[in-house]
């Protein structure tokens, strides 16, 4: 079985316009298989953005190849991609619903097909009361879900996540991972989830990357031996806590 | 009852109309007590007397202004806007282009008008060139701030979705820059007409700051503070409008600070 995304060999080194370079990433040897949870963790300056910028096609390799299904990754992927960021970055002047259509509009794709699955979406998320209101009326936790919504309305392949949760309080971000990983069951995508957040990562993932900083490596790829589906008792287990602590042991003696 | 009391406090359009009443009450009444002559300032009663006793002769110098004004301003928006745009789409043209007209700024607008007369004429284009000079700044600056603080977030989302310029602009940029050129149209509508009466007072045969300079001469005070009252109302009136329809297209400028959100 080929993997759905893998990279091989990858280096991406930037120069700046002093003449000076810098490598931002080296050695990454990466497969990530269909409807995987991957989460990677890392310190700042690891590379885990511009990893997921080569991985959405934003910017090219220096070094290597990634692939897609065997297939040489292309801007024409795009489409196959979902990306949720930081911030929810919604337009203040479109309603909720016409924020998740913005890619379909975009796209060019039918509006009327795209409408009523931004209609099931908002549904699933627990925003079928919001579709109308404006961005800003709702809490920062609802936007981030609308973000998640206009990421899955193209139907993608891979979720690819940048901090989704980092600037949510430590109760809605819980919420927020539950209903992630129903999202993720029920559409059956690829995740590729970056978080600081270690107890994140091993609570959400199938295997998780941990990356080290100057130059951006893998330092381990690290399979979470939890059940699915995940519940909160799974946080007080064994396998749990050895496997956070494995995490954090990688992160400790190579972040310095 | 105290909260009848209350909500009039609260009320910012009651309170403003009855600060214009205070001060109006005891102008009346110091013209009256200490008996100024009318040519030095007259009532606002008396004010109000000639308005209505003139009102055809200010009408007419009245849409002469109004006319000035709203090309003028007519222009600065459009050519404002178009220069803003392909000003912050082009490196180059923000090297020369821009830097050469933020130059040109610090020359005094006054300055010139005597100049546009020379060049323009007598008649109403060398107005309305004055009102196009004033108002073009701000609009054009506002432009291009706005389109270049396109928020980080939002330039990698047009990215990834693979947005195409067009797209990228029509769908956020420009929307996003909204805010910034309304900025920029606020001060603008000021100066408008700052710019019709400074250039009728160089030269002109009609226009409310040709009737201005023509009745002070006369020492006619009544008649020219109708004609400041006209020009200020003016201003306000233009200023409203553009406040109106920021909030009209753009509310979220002014919502996205307040609260009322909902809870997750």
């Amino acid at each position: 079985m080929t993997a759905l995304l893998s990279l091989t060999d990858i280096e991406k080194s930037y120069r700046f316009t002093s003449g000076e370079g810098m490598t931002a990433l080296e050695g990454i040897n990466l497969e990530i298989n269909n409807q995987e949870f991957i989460a990677i963790v890392g310190p700042s300056g690891c590379g885990k953005t511009t990893l997921l910028k080569l991985v959405s096609g934003l910017i090219q390799p220096s070094k290597g190849s990634i692939t897609v299904d065997g297939e040489p990754l292309q801007k024409s992927h795009q489409h196959l991609l979902g990306m949720v960021f930081q911030q929810p970055a919604l337009l203040p002047w479109r309603k909720v619903v016409d924020n998740v259509l913005l890619p379909s509009e975009i796209r060019g794709q039918n509006l009327t097909q795209a409408r009523a699955s931004a209609y099931e979406l908002l549904d699933m998320v627990g925003l079928k009361d919001f579709i109308h209101r404006k961005p800003q009326e709702l809490s920062y936790g609802m936007q981030q879900r609308v973000s998640i919504c206009r990421a899955l309305i193209s139907d993608p392949k891979i979720l690819v996540m940048d901090e989704p949760f980092a600037s949510l309080d430590a109760i809605t971000r819980f919420e927020l991972s539950h209903l992630l990983l129903d999202i993720w069951s029920i559409k059956q995508t690829t995740v590729l989830f970056v978080t600081h957040n270690i107890q994140e990562a091993v609570f959400l993932a199938d295997r998780i990357i941990v990356m080290t900083p100057r130059p951006g490596r893998i330092a381990a790829i690290i399979d979470v031996p939890l059940p699915r589906p995940r519940k909160e008792e799974h946080l007080y287990e064994q396998d749990f806590s050895t496997c956070a602590k494995r995490v954090h042991e990688l992160l400790g003696s190579n972040a310095l | 009852m105290k909260n009848r009391w209350k909500q009039l406090y609260n009320s910012e359009w009651i309170m403003t109309l009855l600060s214009f009443g205070v001060v109006l009450v005891l102008w009346e009444a110091l013209v009256h007590l200490f008996e100024l002559p009318q040519w030095l300032l007259p009532a606002p009663s008396a004010i109000l007397g000639e308005m209505g006793q003139s009102s055809g002769y200010l009408y007419l110098h009245t849409m002469v202004t109004l006319e000035e004004v709203l090309i003028g301003f007519i222009f600065a928006l459009g050519i404002g806007i178009f220069l803003g745009v392909i000003i912050a789409y082009s490196p180059l043209l923000e090297k020369t282009l821009y830097k050469l007209l933020a130059a040109t700024l610090s020359i005094p607008k006054v300055a010139i008008a005597p100049l546009l007369v020379l060049w323009l004429g007598l008649g109403q284009t060398s107005k309305i060139t004055m009102v196009f000079l004033m108002c073009f700044f701000p609009i054009m600056v506002g432009m291009v701030s706005g389109l270049q603080a396109t928020p980080r977030e939002l330039l990698e989302l047009s990215n990834v979705l693979g947005a195409s310029r067009t797209q990228s602009f029509l769908k956020i940029r420009f929307p996003a820059a909204l805010p910034y050129l309304f900025n920029g149209l606020r001060v603008s509508t000021s100066m408008a007409v700052v710019g019709a009466v400074i250039s009728e007072f160089v030269s002109a045969d009609k226009g409310l700051g040709y009737s201005l300079l023509i009745t002070t001469s006369q020492m006619n005070g009544p008649l020219a503070f109708s004609a400041v009252t006209i020009l200020a109302l003016m201003g306000i009136a233009l200023f409203s409008f553009v406040a109106w329809l920021e909030s009209t297209i753009c509310p979220w400028a002014k919502t996205s600070k307040s609260s009322g959100r909902a809870q997750s």
